[in-house]
């Protein structure tokens, strides 16, 4: 993809993505029996070498759990949570407050577990809208520099093409402040899918940046 | 006394008392080349071996792969006045984020991207004198021009010198 997305299609991208955003929230909201709030979700165009800026300070501590979306379309589903915010969370799940700002392996589990669900909810009601069909790898964990996690998947991007997209939705568990980001990056070819299944693909499908 | 921020995909080269840094280095390789005498660094972020079975378009910038940084970095640092006889090399990152989803090492970006640097410093007869690669770990590093110290910061290991 040569130029940045027209209205249209960002338009398209934030409608599709607040769709399953709506029922992630809705699950995990039911998971942690919590009110949850959601953003509207942001569409961000970027060159792959300015990226990194798009997720704040490149050697902030962050735990990064990491799902690779495959089937009809391929690409990347990360949350990456400051610390605090997954320790809360993970307190909120297991039903106990952590005393600790070490995850055990059991609750590094629940996270990813946890993850793995939101993920599903959201990907399903996606699915179904656009009559494609969406799958997730098993769950990985990182706790390191935000900017060395994100590398790995600009890497994979840069391959295909010079620019990526990241859709970034906010949660928040309300009573306890706890921000989660998930952020939605399709591969270019996949985004070109997409966006054809929702009427407004004409620049999208197969143009390369040549 | 500055200290130059090299991001993702660029070069740069600079003269001593002015510092080189990248930051947050994963699966990308940081490549330094020093020069002792006329105290001049470079440092190039290279994210992919090379550009080979990749489209034209796509290889339009050097400094995003480790074969042409490498070029790059040494005509850029002979010019601006290097001996190329005293050049030295050090590289940091290579680390593979996420082992439990690519657990054949040999496959991992990060290891195939420090290998084609070694290859290639191999080809132009730049002593590589060290380097802090591998693990799962991301890496900050900072090269000292005054004394070609490389200074490596990571969450685990806190700050170290090669």
């Amino acid at each position: 993809m040569e130029n940045e997305l027209n209205q249209d299609q960002k338009d398209a991208l934030r409608e599709i993505v607040s769709i399953g955003a709506g029922n992630a929230a809705t699950a995990l909201s039911q998971m942690l029996n919590k009110k949850i709030n959601i953003e509207v979700p942001k569409v961000n165009f970027s060159t792959i070498e300015k990226a990194v800026e798009l997720f704040g300070d490149a050697e902030a501590l962050v735990i990064a759990i990491y799902l690779q979306l495959l089937g009809d379309a391929t690409g990347v589903i990360l949350f990456p949570f400051f610390k605090k915010d997954a320790c809360k969370l993970v307190g909120l799940l297991l039903g106990r407050v952590k005393q600790t700002n070490v995850l055990s392996d059991m609750e590094q589990s629940a996270l990813k577990e946890t993850m793995t669900i939101i993920s599903g909810a959201y990907l399903s009601a996606m699915a179904k809208l656009l009559k494609m069909k969406f799958l997730v790898s098993s769950p990985a964990l990182a706790e390191d520099m935000a900017g060395a996690i994100i590398d790995n998947i600009l890497i994979e991007t840069s391959k295909e093409a010079d620019h990526v997209i990241l859709v970034e939705t906010e949660f928040t568990v309300v009573d306890e402040k706890i921000l989660a980001n998930f952020f939605f990056i399709p591969d270019m070819l996949s985004l070109g899918k997409i966006l054809n299944a929702m009427g407004v693909g004409t620049n999208a499908e197969g143009k390369s940046s040549n | 006394m500055a200290t130059i921020r090299v991001n993702m995909a660029q070069l740069a080269v600079v003269k001593s008392p002015d510092n080189i840094e990248t930051r947050a280095l994963g699966s990308c390789v940081g490549i330094v080349l020093y020069e002792n005498y006329a105290k001049l660094g470079g440092l190039a972020h290279a994210m992919l071996p090379d550009g080979n079975n990749m489209k034209e378009s796509l290889r339009n910038n050097p400094a995003k792969f480790v074969n042409s940084s490498i070029d790059m970095l040494l005509t850029q640092i002979i010019k601006l006045g290097a001996d190329k006889r005293f050049i030295k090399a050090k590289i940091a990152g290579g680390a593979n984020m996420f082992p439990n989803i690519i657990r054949d090492n040999s496959l991992s970006i990060g290891k195939r991207n420090v290998d084609a640097a070694k290859k290639k410093l191999k080809e132009l007869e730049i002593p590589l004198i060290a380097e802090e690669t591998g693990g799962s770990i991301g890496r900050t590093i900072i090269l000292d021009t005054s004394t070609g110290k490389l200074k490596i910061r990571s969450i685990v290991h806190g700050v170290k010198e090669i």
